[in-house]
């Protein structure tokens, strides 16, 4: 189930929140629990099973690490134990027939590809669990004793399938106790709609026009035309991803959670430095402190330094896909930041403007890697933009996705975030929000492209 | 509950969102499920059953999903809001039609389907297998023909190039003789040749590829000057179906009085080429030859040009408009519809003698059909 559809907006979610809302406060988890396991059950009923078991390893290793107290050796081996356990399942799911690829690739061999499919959700709630593991080892946080909290915890729904990655430490409190007010459920439910709009009317839009760039052919298309497709994969990504996170946030707010920012106008932003400050904020958090940090960080010298981060990098592109255009993706970004690091950054902080365009271009060229599969293909498309071959294919396109492009690349600046928070007299933004929920209604009644771009996660 | 009542008045937007999505639930709920789209000339999804196989498998959760979207309620208001916030965006098309200039819209089509390869195939290997005179015509679709009035840059298809590739394929084998039908449409494109708003050509158009037949084969032309026409008003096609936009002008279907002795299909018998019943409905195109059916005979009042003569034609719907004019050339004409009809067709025109076999194809419809194995039986 997507948030972004009608069965979840006028029956999932009327029928589940008249339900909290009524029940007893000690039987809130449990509800939120069942109602999070059915939601996952809609859209993967085979896979229920794995993240249940995943809940009861983490809860037993929790609560064993925490009865060990005194003991080093055996809180490690819990801890480590736990870990393969998670590492293990994710890469048994996801990476398997990567791994089978390579091999039979590297050693000529022909081992036959494994016939499993990746459970909806899985990198997002591994590493959420991995966070409350470590986190209970490191002594940040006391282990859950409830399993059902620590269920509710893990697969809540709005969490549930597409982040943001929210690490146990940050709504523990909340998962024991919370109030909530109207104010509250009237303002999750207006990020919730924001969020609805910038997938729906924005990023479902744009994203066909990216979507025509494969089915007209990569080496048809005429210069123009494909950088405006880059710039609508740019966008669609953006809008989908960060309507998502909003849309999930929302329904945190609803529910009495304060759920992480994830997204904070990357598309301003004057260097990658302060892109991935910006971009997916919440996975760069967690490999942060779960990976880098644990690595040594910067505190073991400059060579490994820029060790880990390459280390660091390399899983972020992988933990995005089982393919290698997605590790090329990651090590490119680390290259960047590693340049800025060395050389540039100062400089870009003086020339805002070319600092603008560089990491513009540095964006919409990652995106291209990270949208194309096949380095084959990749490689086709790079040289597309740069062909100076003018056939007037753009001009199509240009006319029908002009306007939502300009209101797109309006609305990645905090323009409107701006306005809004001068207006003293909400009406006008109420009745905005409105409008945006009833247009969005509209395309999901007559949709033909509404895509869950995160079915590799 | 009374702290509630009384502070739920300072938030507005909270009253009329909830007030929204359980009104229109509650309406959901008690609504009767529609079974046919007037607007959309489809069949809408009905309830799925719920089964454990269906379940697991998670098809019973998707066709749900649809069965929701497409019961929810007041549907085509919601479709024709999105066509409208979609002309505010400046689209020029809605749902893979496109509208071009003098309200025609036409379909969007940015590649060529593998089957088209196949297809062509399976028509060389029938004129190899035959001994019956072939004739083949591809007609070229709305979009090429009358591509001035595409929006600039439409990146469809250059149907000209595929019709000569399947051409140049056809001419190796000696049974199979082309009939171009773009060059004749092509010089009357400024006349009324195709509907504005369904995939068809009109009756005129397909009078211009009659007359190509007749041409290719020396046989005399049916002047269409001294039959009786009649006009069937407010015709909302296919496109406009798929479309679903706001201002769009409807069609005006022509038809000639067209006398025939009977026309057989399977088993009933018609005493007309045209199902007047289908003037009613919004399907207007489906009067002519009783829409598509697997075997239909049509056995033409006598004249001094049709006697004995016995033509099949293996065609889509655009036939069904050309076929009325080919009573004058033809006693009978065996119509046959690959997509229903499994029998062998070598077997057909022998045990009933038929001289000359047409196939006849729209090129969108050759491209994707996946019926032509039916040919080598």
């Amino acid at each position: 189930m997507l948030f972004s559809s009608l069965l979840f907006i006028f029956q999932f979610l009327p029928i589940f929140f008249i339900a909290y809302y009524l029940v007893p406060v000690r039987f809130r988890n449990l509800l939120l629990f069942l109602a999070s396991l059915f939601f996952y059950a809609w859209g993967e009923p085979r896979y229920v099973i794995l993240i249940l078991i995943s809940i009861l390893i983490n809860y037993i290793a929790g609560r064993l690490i925490e009865y060990f107290d005194k003991k080093g050796r055996i809180r490690v081996t819990i801890l480590i134990l736990a870990i393969i356990y998670n590492i293990g399942t994710l890469m048994f799911f996801k990476y398997s027939n990567f791994i089978i690829e390579n091999i039979n690739y590297i050693f000529n061999s022909d081992i036959s590809f494994l016939d499993i499919a990746l459970p909806l959700g899985i990198s997002f709630y591994t590493f959420q669990i991995m966070s409350y593991t470590i986190d209970v080892y490191r002594r940040d946080t006391k282990a859950e004793k409830s399993y059902i909290n620590l269920g509710a915890y893990l697969c809540m729904f709005p969490q549930l399938i597409a982040g943001p990655i929210v690490v146990y430490t940050q709504v523990s409190e909340k998962l024991n106790k919370r109030s909530y007010h109207l104010k509250d459920i009237e303002d999750g439910l207006k990020t919730f709609v924001l969020g609805l709009g910038s997938k729906v009317l924005i990023a479902n839009n744009v994203g066909a026009l990216w979507n025509e760039m494969s089915q007209i052919g990569y080496s048809n298309l005429s210069m123009p035309l494909a950088w405006l497709g880059l710039l609508a994969f740019t966008l669609q990504i953006y809008f989908d991803f960060n309507g998502y996170s909003l849309m999930a946030i929302g329904l945190g707010k609803m529910l009495g959670f304060d759920f992480p920012q994830n997204f904070n106008f990357p598309y301003i932003s004057r260097s990658i430095t302060e892109y991935w400050k910006r971009w997916h904020i919440t996975l760069s958090t967690w490999f942060k402190e779960y990976l880098y940090i644990p690595l040594g960080g910067n505190r073991k010298g400059k060579l490994r330094t820029y060790i880990n981060m390459f280390i660091v990098w390399s899983v972020t592109g992988l933990w995005h896909g089982a393919s290698w255009n997605f590790v090329c993706w990651g090590i490119y970004f680390f290259i960047l930041l590693s340049l800025e690091r060395l050389f540039f950054k100062k400089w870009l902080d003086k020339n805002v403007i070319l600092a603008r365009i560089y990491t513009i271009l540095a964006i919409l060229i990652g995106w291209m890697i990270f949208a194309i599969t096949e380095l084959g293909n990749i490689k086709i498309y790079f040289g597309r933009l740069f062909s100076f071959s003018v056939t007037e294919d753009w001009i199509y396109y240009l006319r029908n996705y002009g306007i939502i492009l300009i209101i797109g690349i309006l609305l990645s600046t905090p323009i409107l975030k701006k306005w809004y928070d001068r207006q003293n007299n909400k009406i006008l933004c109420n009745i905005l929000l409105l409008v945006i929920f009833l247009l969005s209604i509209a395309y999901l009644v007559d949709a033909a492209y509404n895509p869950f771009l995160y079915f590799r996660f | 509950m009374v702290i509630i009542m009384k502070k739920i008045w300072h938030y507005p937007f909270l009253i009329i969102m909830v007030v929204v999505i359980l009104g229109i639930s509650f309406i959901n709920l008690i609504k009767k499920d529609t079974e046919f789209s007037e607007m959309e000339n489809r069949y809408l999804a009905q309830k799925p059953d719920l089964t454990l196989s269906n379940l697991i498998d998670s098809s019973f959760g998707t066709q749900y999903e649809t069965y929701v979207n497409e019961q929810f309620p007041f549907r085509n208001q919601w479709i024709t809001e999105k066509a409208a916030a979609e002309t505010l965006l400046g689209k020029q098309e809605n749902n893979g039609v496109i509208k071009g200039k003098n309200g025609y819209l036409f379909n969007k089509q940015l590649n060529v389907d593998k089957q088209l390869k196949k297809n062509v195939k399976a028509i060389q290997d029938f004129g190899k297998n035959t001994d019956v005179k072939t004739f083949v015509s591809i007609v070229p679709n709305s979009y090429e023909i009358l591509q001035d009035y595409l929006p600039k840059g439409t990146p469809n298809i250059d149907q000209e190039a595929l019709i000569k590739q399947c051409y140049d394929a056809f001419n190796q084998e000696d049974k199979i003789t082309n009939i171009n039908i773009e060059d004749i449409l092509k010089k009357h494109k400024d006349e009324y040749i195709y509907y504005r708003t369904d995939h068809h050509w009109t009756t005129l158009g397909a009078y211009y590829g009659y007359q190509q037949f007749c041409n290719a084969q020396g046989l005399p032309l049916l002047d269409v000057n001294k039959l009786t026409a009649n006009h069937i008003e407010d015709f909302y096609g296919t496109y406009d179906s798929k479309y679903k936009g706001i201002g769009i002008k409807p069609d005006t279907i022509t038809y000639y009085d067209m006398p025939i002795e009977k026309m057989l299909i399977g088993n009933e018998e018609k005493s007309s080429l045209y199902d007047m019943e289908k003037t009613k409905v919004r399907d207007k195109y489906a009067m002519f030859l009783h829409s598509n059916n697997p075997l239909s005979i049509i056995y033409s009042k006598k004249n001094q040009h049709n006697q004995g003569k016995k033509l099949l034609i293996l065609k889509d719907s655009y036939a069904n408009s050309m076929i009325p004019f080919l009573t004058y050339n033809y006693q009978e004409i065996y119509v046959v519809d690959l997509r229903y009809y499994s029998d062998s067709i070598n077997k057909l025109v022998e045990d009933n003698g038929i001289q000359t076999i047409f196939i006849l194809y729209n090129l969108d419809t050759l491209m994707t059909d996946n019926h032509f194995y039916r040919l080598s039986r």
